[in-house]
């Protein structure tokens, strides 16, 4: 009778991790499914395969993100956001949604919107790369040109080989009229990657 | 306020080590306020001597979604007899809609005006305008298209609808904006409207952005317009003006410039002609304007 008990719960047991293990195969392939959709640049597809694991406990919040992630890269802003936005309902604190939803909120040149998220990430972590660069983007559709040229000239010496942060102090510069400045971050532009476009041009001029 | 008060702490704490932000955050509403003035005299009437308006706009806009205008103005018209004296609110909703089957963004606009005054004819007294609007501009800023009507009530049973269909483009990788807008307006009772069935007016306005600027006179945009064809009790949506007080206008020319002061500052001087008749005495007289505009956010 107690080797028969033994047996059941071994059994019980083999089938739950034998069914663990397949779901866990399915979703392996869903996922390389999906990237490999991506690489292709079919998006539509690469949202599609992961799109039914969204409702998921354990996987959703990453589906979710990477569904917003896909949707944005079709243009699809509106559900990108949505995407975004419930991600961020699962996790409040995630810095990879509010970055995540800057980007299709910028698509649509909603340049305040967009500010509020990566602001909110800068609260917590003021010298977050990504969320200042778009932050530097959103600035300059904005024209706001003083705040993007103090913002700008703070990158720059937080991050002194990046080329971005130059580049936006330079064009923050150049539109405040002030072109010796302009001049001489467009040189920094050039030091740091000489066959940039913008900067030859503005040099050249 | 819990919010600023958040902010505050937070850049203390970083200006304790030694740190500094790198950009702070913004408020998610977005007020403007605007200070008018006009000034216009009247060469060529045997009736007009000159008009001066002061007026007051404060804007308020959430993020990107929409915001909502109220304005005042007070107006006084000073005949060669007599002084008009005129006062008129304004109010003005609007919704952008960010719709993933267009390129661009939807705007729903509701404007609506109030308008009373000393006429003591009663007949441009208590005017009130109702106008909706439905506009789009795409992202890339080089199309613009709107269709807006306005229905003007005024006393002794006079109805003014007005249709104004309008398009926009912009060229010169956006650094110059030709605006076409057509005027149909049409008074329920000729009568009332200097014997004018219907009006039709054309309103071209080019505007040119300058680029980085070279000098702090240099201003940030140049507007230069002109209006041809006829137009009567027109309201103007761009400029939140009713023509409740003016003849039937024949053509106008303008030019008008801004300056960026600060970031959140704004400069406008504008001049320009306006020719009028008035059909009743069949005279024919312009009106030369200059126009101050001061904006500032917040």
């Amino acid at each position: 009778m107690k080797t028969m008990k033994i047996i059941g719960i071994a059994c019980a047991l083999w089938m739950m991790t034998t069914g663990a293990a397949q779901a866990a195969d399915v979703n392996q392939s869903v996922w390389s499914q999906s990237y490999q959709l991506e690489a292709k640049g079919d998006y539509e597809k690469a949202a599609a395969v992961i799109s039914p694991l969204r409702d998921s406990q354990d996987v959703g919040e990453f589906v979710l993100l990477r569904y917003g992630w896909l949707n944005y890269l079709q243009g699809n802003f509106n559900d990108a956001i949505r995407s975004y936005k419930s991600a961020l309902e699962r996790n409040p604190r995630s810095f990879d949604a509010r970055l995540g939803i800057a980007l299709p909120l910028m698509g649509q040149q909603r340049w305040r919107e967009a500010s509020r998220y990566l602001t909110q990430v800068m609260d917590q972590s003021p010298f977050q790369y990504t969320a200042n660069i778009r932050l530097l983007i959103c600035q300059e559709g904005l024209r706001q040109w003083e705040s993007l040229e103090k913002h700008a000239k703070s990158m720059a010496t937080y991050y002194p080989t990046d080329i971005s942060a130059q580049v936006y102090l330079a064009r923050a510069y150049a539109w405040q009229g002030k072109k010796i400045l302009a001049m001489q971050a467009y040189r920094q532009v050039l030091m740091r990657m000489p066959n940039h476009l913008e900067a030859l041009k503005y040099v050249n001029q | 306020m819990l919010k600023k008060i958040g902010l505050s702490a937070f850049t203390l704490s970083l200006a304790t080590l030694g740190m500094t932000p790198l950009a702070q955050a913004s408020g998610d509403w977005k007020i403007q306020a605007d200070a008018q003035g006009m000034y216009a005299q009247y060469s060529g009437s045997s009736t007009r001597k000159n008009i001066s308006s002061e007026g007051i706009l404060l804007r308020a806009d959430y993020l990107d979604s929409g915001g909502f205008t109220l304005g005042t103005t007070a107006t006084q018209l000073q005949f060669k007899a007599t002084t008009l004296t005129q006062q008129g609110v304004y109010a003005s909703a609007n919704k952008h809609l960010y719709l993933d089957a267009l390129p661009g963004v939807l705007t729903l606009r509701m404007d609506g005006h109030y308008i009373s005054n000393n006429d003591v004819t009663g007949s441009t007294n208590r005017v009130k305008v109702y106008a909706p609007q439905l506009s789009f501009l795409n992202y890339r800023k080089s199309f613009y298209a709107d269709l807006g009507y306005a229905y003007s009530s005024y006393p002794k049973g006079l109805s003014v609808s007005q249709l104004t269909p309008t398009v926009g483009l912009g060229f010169n990788q956006a650094a110059d904006w030709l605006q076409m807008r057509v005027y149909w307006v049409k008074p329920s009772n000729a009568a009332q409207a200097q014997n004018t069935s219907s009006t039709t007016a054309l309103e071209s306005k080019w505007t040119h952005w300058f680029g980085p600027s070279s000098s702090a006179w240099m201003p940030q945009k140049m507007d230069v317009g002109a209006l041809f064809g006829q137009r009567i009790y027109a309201v103007d949506g761009d400029a939140a003006a009713v023509y409740n007080i003016a003849d039937v206008q024949q053509g106008s020319i303008s030019l008008a410039s801004q300056w960026r002061i600060s970031e959140s500052a704004h400069l406008m001087l504008a001049a320009g002609n306006e020719r009028y008749r008035n059909k009743f005495i069949s005279e024919t007289y312009d009106s030369r304007y200059i126009y101050l505009d001061v904006k500032g956010a917040w």
